[in-house]
């Protein structure tokens, strides 16, 4: 005897990332409950990597949507879901190299003064509560400004890439080919990024 | 801060910091894991500048992220909102640009005819002459071949003249009509 299929609509939370997707790739236009379900999974990660990529852009709030609008119409193209996340990281990082190339004639120097309001709705900071706690050195919030300051204050291409690697979890392979680097050019810096990062915070790292 | 890794005269500091990375990231060939490995044991300052590296590792994957106040629900809404607007935009631009394509259309059309109808008259101002002068009638001498062609070769019955068989004949010809 044949189950019969759940006549009640499942509730969005409770779906896995893959079910989700699923869902949202199901109709002839993305389910907007289930993507909304995955803009409240996954909207961090993309706004963490547009903070650190773009720490002086005021926009950041417009391009966070942009990329949730890209995601609308290109997720029925995603073949594998369960590399949405990586799927979603290359959105966000073409998006901002479009910016940034749009942007470059009028580029301004980085400014380490730049408020650090984000469309007005930065008011606080967030300590992120998963995974093991910083060592006992490295967990107070001057710290860590002192590390937001040093990060923004690197050199573009130097801060792009160290982010890749670092938040995003980017292969070095993978880098070279967003930055349209060699992979040679992606280790340098990725190793002068780290070296200039722990000179500016070798006070707070110990000897 | 490169000064702990320049003991080996074979590698600069440099070298072996993007080595260290390098290692730290997994990116690095077998040969250069075995050495890298033989560093941290011998090379108590390599290993040092190793826990450092790693130390900032883990502080870059933590650190705080400003806290975005906007409820989720509200933030979709905006992405939505802006979806149906572009998608409302892009229809009446769709629209508007078949309309403007059909004016442009029927304005060529309607020039082109114009036109023709012109170049015909001309071709016919040119053809057929306002007045032709009486004087060429003397100037052209009939010739045996124009007789012969007015002469009818075969005598044709008034009887047997084909009458159209089909719709498309009679069309074929109000249409020479027509050109007429």
């Amino acid at each position: 005897m044949e189950t019969p299929l759940p006549q009640q609509r499942v509730s969005v939370d409770s779906l896995s990332n893959h079910d989700l997707i699923l869902m949202a790739q199901a109709g002839a236009r993305p389910d907007r409950a289930a993507l909304t379900e995955i803009m409240k999974r996954y909207r961090s990660h993309v706004d963490r990597l547009l903070y650190h990529l773009a720490p002086d852009w005021q926009d950041r709030a417009d391009l966070s949507q942009e990329v949730w609008i890209r995601v609308y119409r290109n997720i029925k193209n995603l073949n594998e879901p369960e590399k949405f996340r990586g799927w979603l990281s290359r959105i966000t990082t073409n998006l901002f190299y479009d910016e940034l190339r749009k942007r470059k004639r009028n580029s301004s120097p980085l400014s380490l003064d730049a408020p650090i309001l984000l469309d007005g709705s930065e008011l606080d900071w967030e300590i992120a509560a998963d995974g093991p706690s910083p060592e006992d050195n490295m967990a107070t919030r001057e710290f860590y400004e002192q590390l937001r300051v040093a990060i923004a204050d690197l050199p573009d291409a130097f801060r792009q890439t160290i982010i890749l690697r670092e938040i995003d979890g980017r292969s070095y392979e993978e880098i070279a080919e967003a930055t349209q680097v060699s992979i040679g050019t992606v280790k340098s810096r990725i190793a002068r990024a780290r070296l200039r990062l722990q000179e500016q915070l070798s006070g707070y790292l110990g000897s | 801060m490169l000064d702990v890794l320049d003991n080996n005269p074979q590698n600069s500091g440099l070298e072996k910091f993007e080595l260290l990375s390098a290692y730290l990231d997994g990116e690095v060939n077998a040969a250069e894991r075995k050495q890298v490995e033989l560093w941290l044991q011998e090379d108590a300052a390599f290993k040092a500048m190793y826990n450092k590296m790693r130390g900032m590792h883990s502080a870059i994957e933590q650190i705080p992220m400003p806290l975005v106040t906007e409820p989720i629900n509200k933030f979709a809404d905006e992405v939505f909102a802006k979806i149906d607007q572009r998608r409302q935009f892009k229809f009446l631009k769709v629209v508007g640009g078949a309309c403007a394509a059909g004016l442009v259309a029927a304005g060529a059309m309607f020039t082109a005819t114009f036109q023709g109808s012109n170049h015909q008259m001309q071709i016919a101002k040119s053809v057929l002459p306002t007045s032709v002068p009486n004087s060429l009638s003397i100037l052209v001498k009939p010739t045996p071949l124009m007789v012969a062609l007015n002469d009818s070769i075969v005598q044709i019955s008034p009887n047997k003249v084909a009458a159209p068989k089909s719709k498309a004949d009679i069309i074929d010809l109000l249409d020479d009509g027509d050109d007429l």
